[in-house]
């Protein structure tokens, strides 16, 4: 999912340079629009992600934060800095507090993720709700709550603290072991990862290319409520938008320059050649999302 | 035999693998006291005695759930848990059976759950946005590692994009050294260097707007990493043939007080690279398209227009540059900047020329070589004062620009061979100023131009051409041109904002004064006496012109579907030309209204529609103005002694587009149509030497153009290729009038461009695109002539391994009957550990040194042949200092 993103972002921008042109469209396109809450916070918890970009290079591994936000019925998680740079932007138009958010962004409070994806769980009822970005498009499908299929396991361990139990899954193509705290009466976890009778304390995949660890669990500060925001979302099935995000990996410089040109605009590169080595070799590198394929 | 506890081994054995097969099916619904059903209930399932979780269940919206479990033992411990609810018990059966919880409300603190304090405060520390993170092995400057970090983009011409739309300021530290040139700072600075990168998004550079308008524009600063910065690149590049040579050399130091960069450039290779200081920002096009401030260029020499592919193909240069930049902070509000450039190019052209004229009663056919040497010289210098803060703005600009550019140039025809002499210098000082200040409540914007130009130009043609006027048919020694032009304008202008719900409204009243003269003579030199020329060979020329205006910007914005924008100026022109020799004048007092409408509206996800409707009146150029004649090259003498040409033009124009991403399809179609009223005409008298006499006449004519396109692109999955394909059509229907006859003169223009991007393994890739163009133009209703053209372009990309790569790239041209082709090779190498790149470029290999194109007007068809560089073969590293 990241290698899409990645590209696409990098795409979005060179696409941008048409959209100049129409610059109402541009400078509306993110930063108003309309929210629907769905529920109020009452308890925060941040995962922190290790992952491997890049299947073939163990080196590749880097970190990002991840929330969970949970309310009374639903639950909500994305990147923190996925997250806190919509925020900000959108916070920032609504107030006018240029001030308050240049402080922030002085601070080194500068929000990058290489995951856009934003997920509901028991949104609609017994369902996940997804929205995630492809380039500059928002694109958002449903899955079914109880899609994960959790196993049991006897084995017991203690991770910060709590006494977690085993339970495993497969999911997006890859094989999953959480560990989850029965003491904690919470049905939840990072990602789309939910359903096991206790908090998910620790979530990784068997070859190790993604894991979350739970960091810290607060009650809800700044955050108070679940919001969902559907203006100039697209809506699409699943296997629709994984075959979306897929169409890059074949051609990724071919697809970037479709998008720039389908808007009017023409675009070269200065030296081409590297250009299209670069978006490429990024292409290349960014090889192994999450989730491997819709199921 | 079996032992007895071999037996009942046996029978437990037997009995155990029943009982695991055995599933158990826990049906039930969770309640609350008031019997309401409760949803998310945690229904664990142990052993009895154990702490051993087994199965367990969660419990649905309507407070159903169902577990299945295989297990020995006799009986099962059923917990209810939850956050809201008092954990409850259930020992039973180990049996399929249904079950009901009836839980009491009991709200758990959830803080004991809490491990640590909240530090979103501290988040952004866990962030890292250090460049170091982001460099790759091969990246050199700090641009290279722009293009690495999300949402930011640097184009070929080093623009910076964030999130696609272009920032507004490049800061180091803090302070803008570069104003729109920092191209030179980010493509030269090593990234090693730099600290961090700061995307300063929404942010409003002026303080004083801070609380008051918001602004959607991005900044960058980057911080350094040590109190004082010295560094730079270079590059050093040679090859053959001739020899040639590319080098460019920036060195750089940056502190928080004071900044420097300064760069020298030479090279004969055809690089251009006076580009670099081309000014990067929106804001400075703008201000230039205001105020006119355009070199006048009445005098020429037939030059060749330059070919329409890449520049290194033709441009034959020697290039020098150098500039300098540097910036002192003077205290924490006020800063002054200075910028300084010289340039030095001679350039060389060299072509042939036919051009086939249809006069009403005859084709004249001309076939000329050009030959020109041009010398550019070049000395530019900017300096800024800005004051920034709270109370208010204060920013004024001082530029001046000193050019002393001599063009020369031998042209021979079939008819006459003669050599140009221009000298085109050109002295300009302007000073800008802009303010913002507080008035009552609200903030008026004071906006101050004034600038001055002169430029004395003189043409000199020898022998002389137009025989026939100057000395009575018999051919003379040298014809010379001289005009002095001394231009004044200033632009003075207040202006402010407000917000009316979802109306935002911008009233701006202004006064703009401008003021030219315009002198000149004709001499000729005949059998070595020089004579100049008097009355209608001389203008005294002087032309004012005051414009008052209001204009008001009305902006609409609903949720983000529709938008609706009108600006509404009216102004006042009064225009007064006068030359004092020849004792004519002519005054115009106009008031005009200058609507433009525009709508926005998107529907769907997938659907964008645009309406815009504009009116211009617009009061001649008064640079062409002059009512005795001038030579402005050697085969055409103007005069333009009629009213000042006032125009009036409608612009119609209609976009919709689809945009559907998920199936890859994306197709727009556009639709502008132009009217255009003016109250003169040109007639044209063309000798039967090619040379033209031009004079407007007081005739009112309207011209139409359409001009429709059309574009669509998919992506085929299974061939891993992109196809596209755009067409477009424009037809131009203008009043000519030719050797005293006057007709409709109409011209179309019929593109049709089919791509494919095509991605054939993944070290191995290429590109196709062919475009097709006809052109033709008729008088009245009989064709005069029409072009084809084919254009087909190719590349393939090879990837050997990922510091390296090799391309070629193909070109083929065919214009009716000529047929052009060129084949680049380029090869790169990459010494990562040392960040050394090597790049080898055949460029030409076929070594095919001419090329024609068409040019069609009205009446007349040009071709040019262009002689281009030769096959070269250069060799180029680039490294930091």
């Amino acid at each position: 999912m990241k290698l899409i993103r990645t590209i696409l972002k990098d795409l979005a921008f060179l696409f941008f340079v048409l959209l100049t042109s129409m610059p109402v469209y541009s400078n509306a396109q993110n930063h108003r629009g309309t929210k629907k809450t769905l529920d109020s916070v009452k308890l925060m918890c941040f995962y922190d992600l290790l992952f491997q970009p890049d299947s073939t290079d163990a080196n590749s591994k880097i970190t990002e934060e991840f929330l969970l936000l949970i309310g009374n019925n639903t639950a909500y998680s994305e990147s923190t800095n996925s997250y806190l740079s919509r925020q900000s932007i959108s916070e920032t138009v609504a107030s006018g507090n240029i001030e308050g958010f240049l402080s922030d962004l002085a601070l080194g409070r500068i929000p990058r993720t290489r995951f856009n994806t934003q997920i509901y769980i028991n949104y609609p009822i017994e369902k996940i709700t997804v929205i995630d970005r492809i380039g500059m498009d928002l694109y958002s499908y449903t899955q079914n709550q109880n899609e994960l299929n959790w196993i049991i396991h006897p084995e017991k361990r203690e991770i910060k603290g709590y006494t977690v139990q085993k339970a495993t899954t497969t999911y997006g193509g890859r094989n999953w072991t959480a560990w989850f705290a029965p003491e904690i009466p919470l049905n939840f976890g990072p990602h789309v990862f939910q359903g096991l009778p206790g908090l998910i304390i620790k979530v990784l995949d068997t070859k190790n290319h993604y894991e979350f660890s739970l960091r810290m669990i607060t009650n809800p500060e700044i955050i108070e409520s679940i919001d969902i925001n559907t203006q100039n979302v697209i809506s699409i099935c699943k296997s629709g938008f994984f075959e979306l995000r897929d169409r890059l990996k074949d051609n990724p410089h071919g697809v970037l320059m479709q998008s720039i040109q389908s808007s009017g605009g023409s675009f070269q590169f200065d030296d081409e050649t590297s250009a299209q080595q670069t978006i490429n070799e990024n292409a290349r590198r960014r090889n192994n999302p999450l989730e491997l394929r819709a199921d | 035999m079996f032992t007895k506890g071999g037996v009942s081994f046996l029978i437990f054995f037997l009995l155990f693998q029943c009982t695991l097969q055995s599933q158990t099916v826990l049906k039930g619904k969770v309640l609350d006291d008031n019997q309401n059903t409760l949803s998310h209930i945690n229904i664990l399932v142990y052993p009895h005695g154990q702490k051993k979780l087994i199965a367990f269940g969660i419990s649905r919206a309507d407070g159903s759930f169902e577990i299945n479990l295989r297990s020995s033992a006799d009986s099962l411990r059923l917990e209810a848990s939850s956050v809201h609810y008092r954990n409850d018990s259930l020992f039973i059966v180990n049996v399929s059976q249904e079950v009901l919880f009836n839980l009491v409300p009991e709200t758990k603190n959830l803080s004991e759950f809490v491990v640590r304090a909240s530090p979103i405060e501290q988040r952004g520390d866990t962030i890292s946005y250090l460049v170091s993170t982001f460099a790759r092995e091969q990246d050199r400057s700090i641009a290279d590692v722009l293009k690495q970090m999300p949402g930011i983009e640097v184009e070929p011409s080093g623009r910076i994009l964030y999130q696609g739309e272009p920032i507004q300021h490049f800061y180091v530290e803090g302070l803008d050294l570069m104003g729109g040139r920092y191209g030179l700072v980010s493509n030269n600075m090593p990234h090693r260097s730099v600290a961090t990168v700061q995307i300063l998004e929404n942010h409003q550079p002026i303080k004083i707007l801070e609380d008051r308008l918001p602004s959607h524009r991005t900044s960058l600063n980057i911080t350094l990493k040590r109190e004082v910065t010295t560094t730079g690149t270079a590059q050093l590049g040679s090859g053959l043939t001739p020899l040639l040579w590319d080098a460019n050399v920036t060195p750089m130091m940056f502190t928080r007080k004071f900044q420097l960069a300064g760069s020298y450039q030479a090279n004969n290779t055809g690089n251009n690279a006076a580009k670099q200081l081309d000014m990067l920002t929106i804001e400075n096009l703008r201000d230039r398209m205001e105020n006119n401030l355009t070199r006048p260029s009445l005098l020429g020499i037939p030059l060749l227009s330059p070919p329409g592919f890449r520049e290194n193909r033709y441009l034959d240069n020697n290039l020098h540059l150098a500039n300098t930049n540097a910036l002192i902070r003077l205290d924490n509000n006020l800063q002054m900047r200075s910028n300084l450039h010289f340039i030095y190019d001679f350039q060389k052209q060299q072509g042939n020329t036919r051009r086939i004229i249809y006069t009403p009663v005859d084709t004249l056919r001309f076939d000329e070589q050009i030959n020109n040497d041009l010398r550019i010289n070049a000395l530019r210098g900017e300096f800024t004062l800005t004051r920034n803060t709270q109370g208010n703005y204060l920013n004024n600009k001082l530029e001046f620009q000193s050019h002393w550019d001599r063009r020369s140039g031998d042209f021979s025809s079939n008819t006459s061979a003669l050599s140009q002499e221009l000298c085109n210098p050109f002295q300009t000082i302007s000073n800008r100023l802009n303010m913002i200040k507080p008035v009552g409540e609200r903030l008026v914007q004071f906006n101050s131009f004034i600038s001055y130009d002169y430029s004395p130009h003189s043409l000199s043609v020898s022998p002389g051409s137009f025989e026939e006027i100057f000395n009575q048919g018999d051919s003379f020694d040298q014809l010379t041109q001289n005009i002095d032009l001394q231009r004044l304008n200033t632009n003075h202008s207040a202006g402010f904002s407000f917000g009316l719900g979802n109306w935002s409204v911008s009233p701006k009243i202004g006064i703009q004064y401008q003021q030219q003269n315009l002198n000149s003579n004709i001499k000729t030199d005949i059998n070595n006496t020089t004579e100049e020329l008097t009355g209608f060979f001389q203008n005294n020329f002087e032309s004012r012109y005051t414009h008052t205006y209001l204009q008001t910007e009305w902006n609409y914005r609903k949720s983000n579907r529709f938008t609706f924008t009108a600006n509404i100026p009216v102004s006042n022109n009064y225009i007064i030309l006068q030359d004092q020799e020849i004792a004519r004048s002519q005054k115009i007092n106009r008031i005009v209204f200058d609507p433009r409408l525009n709508i926005d509206y998107r529907i769907g996800n997938f659907w964008r529609t645009r309406f815009s409707y504009g009116l211009r009146n617009h009061f001649g150029e008064m640079d062409g103005m002059h009512y005795a004649w001038i030579l402005t090259n050697h085969r055409s003498l103007l005069i333009n002694d009629a009213p000042l040409q006032e125009t009036r033009s409608h612009s119609f124009s209609a976009f919709l587009s689809n945009r559907n991403p998920i199936k890859s399809f994306f197709s727009s179609l556009s639709y502008v149509f132009f009217v255009r009223n003016s109250n003169l005409l040109f007639s044209n008298i063309i000798n039967n030497d090619g040379s033209t006499l031009r004079e407007a006449i007081e005739q009112p004519n309207t011209s139409y153009t359409h001009n429709v396109s059309a574009q669509t692109s998919k992506y085929l999955r299974s061939f891993k290729s992109t196809l596209a394909l755009q067409g477009s059509y424009m037809r131009t229907t203008q009043e000519q009038w030719v050797n005293n006859e006057t007709f409709d003169g109409i011209n179309n223009v019929l593109t049709l461009s089919p791509k494919a991007n095509i991605r054939f393994t993944q070290w191995l890739s290429g590109e196709a695109r062919t475009e097709w163009l006809h052109y033709n133009t008729y008088r009245k209703s009989s064709k005069l002539d029409d072009v084809n053209v084919l254009k087909y372009f190719g590349n393939l990309l090879i990837f050997p391994a990922r510091n390296q790569h090799f391309a070629i790239n193909t070109e083929f041209y065919k214009h009716d009957k000529h047929n052009n082709s060129f084949v680049d090779l380029e090869y790169r190498y990459k010494i990562t550990a040392r960040r050394i790149d090597i790049d080898v470029r055949w460029i030409n290999i076929f070594n095919h040194v001419t090329y024609h194109d068409y040019q069609l007007s009205p009446y007349s068809l040009m071709e040019n042949q262009y002689t281009l560089r030769s096959t070269q073969l250069v060799v180029l590293v680039r490294f930091s200092l």
